[in-house]
């Protein structure tokens, strides 16, 4: 071809059309119903989210975080549940329970639940049933918790004390009482200001979006008109930072945590840290509680005087909830980090690879140090347990369904296994297991059951002995 | 004053120019009629603010490649398609000049993205180099290196008229 033949083609080139057109006369008279649609579609989403608003404001219920179908018909309901406080006060000396049973409330905040999801720990033979981390105090500055005599300070996300957020108090906390920066772990935080034990809401206190602020990766707060002045968490590179290598190695699993931490933030901002243990979070079919897909670690003051009422007692009682980042889990003991670390990669792997219960058992040393496969498939369920508070014997009524030997252990407050041998079978069907409490001589305090049957291990709720 | 014309009469005008540039940017003409219906629906949305027909012709070609990047990092493009058939001389042409044209056409269509977009929107649309650089983000140099690079691999490839390769075929 001549320059001039190229030259011509191109010319005729600019003479072509495509045949047919692209846009059609159809879509372009369709244009005006186009552009009219999102209007129309505007107003219908704004009289949805209305009528939402208003069911959701009836209803203390999260999307996707449904909370707990209580066990005991007394119990009362999961809605009232949430309105308790961690704050407890410790009953007058001239009631009937004894100083030394204090602690039972916590504990009976949890018996109401359905004991089938408390993640109970097995330790080892003398630490069994703990429903939480239980860290002394030089374990708990590790992960930047400063437990005083009246109060309880605790390293936030972003590295600074949290905002004090309390109605009557605004600003940040004194800086000079934080001890160490404890960035990334932390999903959940409470702080605590002497001398009257108001809890703080816990909003602001979890990184619940990311976004790109200077063309940084920013970890930023979920309340947009404040975000901006208060990023203070910037990750050059995504994957640098010790908290994105957990992300990015789970990515569904952090993505099902933070919408948990979301939810429940935007939702719950008065609710007490440890009620999350009633609350579930549903992930395809499987159902999968907070208390074992976030870290609970207990934190306690000693009991000390009420300044409203010098003649109560009172003490901060709280559980915070850690996502199980690699930098948390280094940070605990060894004893610890060893039997949880297992169960946390198995949780993840249950959520990333879309395990079924069964297959993620099938995954961990047996029995599951936090009660993971205790709740399906077992061949044994606790129905009921009582009386409550117990005082001669205690009955556990059982449905098995094999007939086989049993291991009944009473968990105390301090996570002793006390063995009853007097119980060592079960029948198939229902039935009842009559445990006499004397002959173990258990100490007056809440108990949590353990049955282990055919290697599977089912808890109960607390039980009282008075 | 010259009364501003309606969307539609000012789109009829500038149709053929954007529909036969977003062919030979997608070379596909199921991905070109996509970015052209999404570029149509924001001009459309921002007439009022466009107002002319000159205006409106920079607007969805503009549009329609900033489409484009987005189905790319999408993943929503196919690559491999070449298939700009559908564009036909609308003019009575010689056999001679048909068959040229047709050898042009599918040569321009192989050549890579950068020399592509710079080559079409200069010497097909008639675009001065000026307006190519700021519309791509280049310097004008390098919009004029584009075209003349588009130029010299489409003279080879017409001088050897053998069944097209894609070998060129590699967009950035």
């Amino acid at each position: 071809m001549t320059d001039e033949r190229f030259e011509r083609a191109i010319s005729n080139l600019h003479n072509t059309a495509t045949t047919p057109p692209l846009v059609t006369d159809e879509y372009l008279a369709s244009l005006k119903k186009r552009t009219r649609r999102p209007y129309f579609a505007m107003g219908v989403v704004c009289v949805l989210l209305i009528t939402v608003v208003v069911v959701l404001n009836r209803q203390p219920s999260v999307p996707n975080i449904t909370p707990y179908v209580l066990h005991s018909p007394s119990a009362q309901t999961a809605a009232s549940a949430l309105q308790q406080g961690s704050v407890e006060h410790e009953p007058p000396e001239n009631t009937s329970v004894s100083r030394s049973e204090a602690p039972q409330r916590m504990i009976n905040t949890h018996a109401f639940l359905n004991t089938n999801w408390l993640p109970t720990m097995t330790l080892d033979a003398g630490h069994a049933g703990v429903s939480y981390l239980q860290l002394d105090s030089t374990e708990l500055q590790r992960l930047g918790i400063t437990v005083f005599r009246d109060s309880v300070v605790v390293q936030t996300v972003y590295g600074t004390a949290l905002s004090a957020t309390s109605e009557r108090d605004s600003g940040m906390y004194v800086s000079g009482e934080v001890l160490h920066a404890h960035y990334d772990s932390i999903i959940m935080a409470t702080v605590l200001i002497s001398p009257t034990f108001t809890k703080f809401p816990i909003r602001r206190a979890s990184p619940v979006q990311f976004e790109r602020y200077q063309g940084l990766n920013c970890i930023a707060e979920q309340d947009p008109p404040l975000a901006a002045p208060l990023w203070n968490t910037v990750f050059q590179n995504e994957l640098a930072s010790s908290d994105t290598v957990w992300m990015v190695r789970h990515p569904r699993t952090t993505a099902l945590m933070l919408r948990v931490v979301k939810a429940l933030s935007w939702k719950y901002q008065r609710m007490t840290s440890d009620s999350l243990m009633m609350l579930v979070v549903e992930d395809g079919a499987v159902r999968i509680p907070v208390a074992k897909l976030l870290v609970p670690v207990r934190v306690a003051t000693p009991w000390t005087a009420d300044p409203t009422d010098e003649k109560k007692r009172i003490r901060y009682d709280a559980i915070l909830w850690y996502l199980p980042s690699d930098r948390f889990l280094a940070t605990l003991p060894k004893a610890v980090r060893d039997f949880v670390t297992e169960e946390y990669r198995a949780i993840a792997d249950m959520i990333e690879l879309r395990l079924t219960m069964q297959e993620t058992c099938e995954r961990l040393a047996q029995p599951s140090a936090l009660g993971l496969c205790s709740d399906t498939a077992t061949p044994l369920s606790i129905l009921s347990v009582g009386p409550i508070p117990a005082q001669d014997h205690v009955n556990l009524f059982v449905n098995s369904s094999v007939s086989a030997p049993i291991t009944v252990s009473f968990i105390d407050a301090n996570g002793i296994a006390h063995v009853a041998h007097d119980a060592t079978h079960v029948e198939e069907g229902r039935s009842s297991i009559e445990v006499n409490l004397h002959e173990l001589a258990l100490p007056p305090g809440p108990y949590v059951i353990l049955i282990e049957c055919v290697g599977h291990t089912i808890s109960s709720r607390a039980l009282i002995v008075r | 004053m010259t009364p501003t014309p309606s969307f539609l009469e000012a789109y009829r005008i500038v149709q053929r120019d954007v529909e036969r540039f977003a062919l030979f940017l997608c070379r596909d003409r199921m991905a070109a009629a996509d970015v052209t219906q999404d570029a149509v629906l924001a001009a459309f949305e921002n007439w009022s603010r466009i107002e002319t027909v000159e205006r409106l012709k920079s607007y969805v070609i503009t549009t329609i490649i900033r489409c484009y990047h987005r189905q790319r990092r999408n993943g929503k493009r196919h690559d491999e398609l070449v298939d700009v058939d559908s564009l036909l001389s609308t003019s009575s042409l010689s056999a001679e000049d048909l068959a040229d044209l047709e050898i042009i056409r599918n040569a321009i269509a192989v050549l890579p993205y950068d020399l592509r977009v710079s080559f079409v929107l200069a010497e097909v649309e008639g675009w001065p180099h000026k307006n190519i650089a700021s519309m791509l983000n280049l310097s004008l140099s390098a919009v004029k290196m584009r075209v003349k690079r588009a130029r010299d691999l489409l003279r080879a490839r017409l001088q050897d008229p053998s069944p097209i390769s894609h070998e060129l075929n590699h967009d950035r």
